[in-house]
């Protein structure tokens, strides 16, 4: 069954089409590349499924784990297990990282009918998988994001993605800006995370990240619109064409 | 028609300094532009006076968790020697209560203090003595019922001799009845003396507050303050800070929250004289509903202050469209070599930060209460006493489950 279905999907910012119609189904398990030049809608698809508000749908349907997904709060699509890594991370002066990743994931034991965790051992568990992500334990203590690197910052988002434990995680850009090591630590996040009931998309620029993640899909998206969908292959020819063919098809 | 001044003074039996048909100061006047006080003309105020008598038997917890304290408690403007702890002062420490000297200054706040003032308590630290436990100095008014209205003035002189330290956590609070009460405070650290001075304004709905700290630094001298004003009605305290020593420092702190009508005027003055001192001043305050928050913050470096490092900082967030900031820092200096910077800043809270913390799952509610509570916390952080920083930041944070849109 299909984790997410988007069907025909339409949204613009400020009156500007951003996305004319796009097709998309990512069953459980799965893992789906987008590929696109800047400027082709990548990031506004992104946010449209984690539901700012910056950006409106004209049309077309979201369907996540059986529920309208356009119909629910941003807060409830996280709490049913929705994950979206930022591309640009927000600092949150003042709120300290673990008191954030607490409140994140109580929320959403809350909603799901679980009982709050016990400090101590919540505590222990994000130690173990900052650690796991090589970022020390002081980053855990700072204010979200604030003085991070833009290094750190994504690797922040991966530790929120292995605390929450999401069933769709949407990376967005989260490779950018990575040196390799990071890079790595990032595609080792991901696969430790892989399984038959968690699906990922991961939208990104560059190729690069396939070296360390096999994908089951990857699709190009160009001028709002999926115009191709391949296996990895397809990454790898783009490696070398670019994307001149598809920004070429998409205006014409 | 004579004004609430004059009959107030007729209560008292005393002439005051007034003259004879002064009224309350308008927004007309510089230092009153943002804070209307005609809300406390219409308000029959009785004036408690010496021979008057409370109800007052056990202390409300206005600070729950607060350290073992040495409580000294001051109803309707005098103390109270049966609620207070006068008899197991730790050596180095007095406290005496008499007649009221005249206030510090000249301005309508200092005259108002004089008019009602009717006694004085004297807090004296010894010199080289450190006082352990937290003074804590509890303001409260009591009427004989909730409609009563009951003007009062309480003066506290506290001395901190040459070398001696202590931590004096002031409370305003309401037992029953609504208050208009001028307290004023006159602090004079000696050479090297250390004081945390800690306040917490929590008048209720209908009341009115208008206060005054005058505070002296002698050389070497180490002030940390906080103000944390959560006044429903309307609260105004003025900071009046003296740099007289040389290298001493001041920190003049503090957090608010406006909620319903609230009015909070935080108004302060610092004014270097000798070289080499420091002065922070560092604000923060969130207004909500039809509430007002008010800061008004000088610095003055007279000449031949040199050397002096003079901050202010003031931030606000605008929690509703019908509430409202007014700040005018100012900076006047008359010496060369000085590092001085202001900053004030409103605004509202951001929206990509709620939407960040919203696609991690926490409501909306609870986002805007989360980077509220954060935002305050950077000033309720500059609390140098743990215990009391602990304490203060828990007040405020159940305070904000109040916060309306």
């Amino acid at each position: 069954m299909s984790l997410l279905k988007i069907e025909n999907l339409t949204a613009e910012v400020d009156g500007k089409p951003i996305l004319k119609g796009i097709d998309l189904e990512i069953n459980a398990g799965e893992v789906h590349v987008i590929m696109g030049p800047n400027g082709s809608g990548k990031s506004t698809l992104s946010n449209v499924l984690a539901g700012k508000s910056d950006y409106d749908v004209t049309g077309g349907t979201v369907t996540y784990d059986g529920k309208n997904l356009l119909d629910m709060a941003p807060e409830d699509r996280a709490c049913e297990g929705l994950f979206l890594a930022f591309q640009y991370p927000v600092e949150l002066p003042g709120v300290a990282n673990t008191t954030f990743l607490k409140h994140a994931l109580n929320a959403r034991r809350k909603y799901v009918g679980e009982p709050e965790l016990d400090a101590l051992e919540f505590v222990k568990a994000v130690r173990k998988k900052a650690r796991d992500l090589n970022m020390p334990d002081d980053m855990l203590k700072r204010p979200v994001n604030v003085g991070f690197s833009g290094g750190e910052k994504k690797r922040n988002e991966m530790l929120q993605m292995a605390v929450l434990e999401p069933k769709l995680a949407i990376l967005d850009e989260t490779d950018s800006g990575l040196d390799i090591d990071a890079l790595k630590l990032v595609a080792e996040g991901v696969n430790a995370l892989r399984n038959p009931d968690r699906a990922f998309l991961i939208i990104t620029h560059f190729q690069r990240v396939l070296d360390y993640i096999v994908p089951d899909q990857v699709h190009v998206l160009s001028g709002g619109r999926i115009v191709k969908t391949g296996d990895k292959s397809l990454a790898t020819e783009l490696e070398k064409t670019g994307y001149a063919d598809y920004t070429g098809e998409a205006a014409a | 028609m004579t004004g609430i001044l004059q009959d107030l003074l007729r209560q008292r039996g005393a002439s005051g300094r007034f003259e004879a048909e002064e009224a309350l100061p308008t927004r007309k006047a510089e230092q009153w532009k943002y804070t209307d006080l005609m809300r406390l003309e219409k308000i029959g105020w009785s004036l408690w006076l010496a021979e008057d008598s409370h109800g007052v038997t056990r202390l409300p917890t206005v600070l729950p968790g607060l350290e073992k304290t040495i409580d000294i408690v001051i109803v309707n403007g005098f103390l109270d020697r049966d609620l207070s702890d006068l008899d197991h002062l730790p050596a180095g420490l007095s406290v005496e209560a008499g007649p009221a000297a005249e206030a510090w200054g000249d301005d309508f706040t200092d005259r108002l203090s004089d008019a009602l003032t009717q006694e004085e308590i004297c807090i004296r630290v010894d010199a080289g003595k450190t006082i352990e436990p937290v003074v804590h100095l509890h303001h409260v008014t009591w009427g004989a019922d909730d409609e009563a209205a009951i003007a009062h003035a309480a003066r506290v002189v506290i001395t901190v001799a040459e070398g001696g330290e202590a931590c004096i956590v002031e409370s305003h609070a309401q037992v029953q009845g609504r208050g208009f009460s001028v307290p004023s405070l006159g602090i004079s650290l000696e050479k090297g003396a250390r004081l945390g001075l800690y306040s917490a304004l929590l008048d209720s709905a209908g009341s009115a507050q208008i206060g005054l700290a005058d505070i002296g630094l002698a050389d070497g001298a180490v002030l940390d303050s906080f103000l944390l004003t959560l006044g429903e009605g309307l609260t105004r305290r003025e900071t009046r800070l003296t740099m007289a020593g040389e290298r001493a420092e001041a920190t003049v702190a503090g957090a608010y929250v406006g909620s319903g009508d609230a009015l909070i005027d935080n108004t302060t003055f610092v004014t270097h004289i000798a070289e080499n001192a420091v002065s922070r001043q560092f604000f923060r305050g969130v207004v909500g509903d039809r509430s007002r928050g008010v800061f008004q913050g000088k610095v003055l470096v007279r000449e031949g202050a040199q050397g002096t490092d003079g901050q202010q900082q003031h931030k606000a967030l605008l929690l509703s469209r019908e509430a409202e900031i007014d700040a005018k820092p100012e900076l006047e200096i008359y010496a060369d070599d000085v590092q001085c910077a202001h900053g004030a800043t409103v605004g509202t809270l951001d929206e990509d930060q709620l939407f960040y913390l919203r696609a991690r799952g926490i409501s909306e509610a609870d986002a805007r209460a989360l980077l509220t509570r954060s935002f305050l916390a950077e000033a309720v952080e500059k609390i140098g006493r743990t215990a009391v920083r602990d304490v203060f930041q828990a007040v405020l944070t159940a305070r904000l489950g109040g916060v309306t849109e």
